[in-house]
């Protein structure tokens, strides 16, 4: 005798897939706790201005290299262009605006680069995290229509079997019933024919065939 | 029936969640005022130094003349005004096209990596489409997949159904007959 089927057992986390969600998890806890901060800090300054400053300190060189020769011009009595001579400190500064609005940009693309390499992250994880949900649904679904499937086997085999069983006794209760009648047949033809109403030749051919079972010895 | 979970994938999925929304949060912003930056302008500021440096020039010659004795007879301050109208006014145009020239090499620059960067979160936004459209096939398929076996079972159920009924009709003949 067969014994049924065993139950499958679930398979268990090997130590390595333990170990490697472990590791991602402190990996992601010391991502949070160390470089999450820093993160945040570089957005944060992302974008500061520092025009005033470099432009002060451009200007101010330049002015300090301008005034040994305005000093020189002062003592002459020649006329003297000081807008060209300022046309050198107003160089500086609007090179000095160039660089902090450079620095500026830059700054904030940057902080962009970060974001985006986050958004990747982000999207990277919530794709993988959907692939393997879909998987898992998919597996699902497929074991649900594996359990129906079995149990529409076993309702049809249970109906089959039920069927074949009445079938046998319908078989074993034609059988017994014709036995009799059949050893009786020699006797029960002239019985009929002198005992009955009815005339041989007056019965149809299914009467014919089942008569013998359907008539009753009148005595 | 058995139902297995993935919780690892939920894990995955709740961090992914959490970094966009981040970026959102943190980042968003940062993108429009990069994006803002673009319309910025240096050439106002760079005009109206270059008035205010040559007023200062000017002012400090006059200081040192003051403090060194030196006189210019009329003529000579006259020929000098007129050349520092002249200079300053120069000086004020070359200020605004220096910066005009520079705003735009800045601004062409920003630009430039703001494409760059607006074409990585298409890349980014197609392969999440990507990968979201994979899913669905996989689970258009399998639904499919279920539904035709489905089908397949209902009519191998209803076939024995029958076969079972007229098997069943057959024996109860039998047994009245």
């Amino acid at each position: 005798m067969s014994s049924g089927p065993k139950k499958p057992k679930v398979i268990q986390a090997s130590a390595a897939e333990k170990a490697a969600h472990k590791l991602a998890q402190d990996q992601r806890r010391n991502y949070i706790s160390t470089f999450r901060p820093l993160e945040d800090m570089y957005a944060a300054e992302a974008g500061q201005d520092f025009t005033g400053r470099l432009v002060g300190q451009t200007t101010s060189g330049a002015m300090r290299a301008s005034t040994g020769s305005l000093q020189a011009a002062a003592l002459g009595a020649a006329p003297v262009d000081t807008a060209a001579l300022a046309a050198d400190i107003t160089r500086g500064g609007v090179g000095a605006r160039a660089t902090a609005r450079r620095m500026t940009e830059d700054s904030l693309l940057s902080a962009l680069g970060v974001g985006n390499g986050i958004a990747t992250a982000g999207a990277s994880s919530l794709s993988s995290a959907g692939r393997y949900q879909t998987e898992a649904a998919i597996a699902n679904g497929r074991a649900a229509i594996a359990k129906d499937q079995a149990d529409a086997s076993w309702k049809e085999a249970l109906v089959g079997g039920v069927a074949g069983l009445a079938g046998a006794y319908g078989t074993y209760k034609y059988l017994s019933g014709a036995a009799a009648p059949a050893a009786q047949a020699p006797v029960v033809v002239p019985q009929m024919s002198l005992n009955t109403a009815m005339s041989p030749g007056a019965l149809s051919p299914l009467d014919v065939a089942l008569g013998r079972r359907r008539q009753t010895p009148m005595f | 029936m058995a139902q297995f979970a993935s919780p690892i994938a939920a894990e995955i999925a709740e961090i992914g969640r959490q970094d966009f929304q981040r970026y959102l949060e943190t980042y968003k912003p940062i993108e429009q005022k990069t994006i803002a930056t673009l319309d910025d302008s240096t050439v106002e500021a760079s005009m109206d130094a270059a008035v205010g440096d040559a007023m200062r020039s000017r002012s400090a010659l006059e200081r040192m003349r003051g403090r060194y004795g030196t006189r210019v007879s009329a003529e000579q301050q006259a020929g000098e005004n007129r050349r520092n109208s002249l200079s300053g006014a120069l000086g004020v145009m070359t200020a605004g096209n220096n910066a005009l020239l520079a705003d735009r090499d800045n601004r062409n620059q920003t630009l430039a990596s703001l494409v760059n960067y607006g074409q990585g979160m298409n890349d980014l936004a197609m392969n999440t489409f990507n990968s979201a459209a994979g899913m669905e096939s996989a689970r258009n398929a399998q639904n499919a997949a279920n539904y035709a076996a489905y089908q397949q079972a209902k009519a191998q159920h209803r076939s024995g159904l029958i076969s079972s009924a007229v098997s069943l009709g057959t024996t109860a003949a039998m047994i009245m007959a």
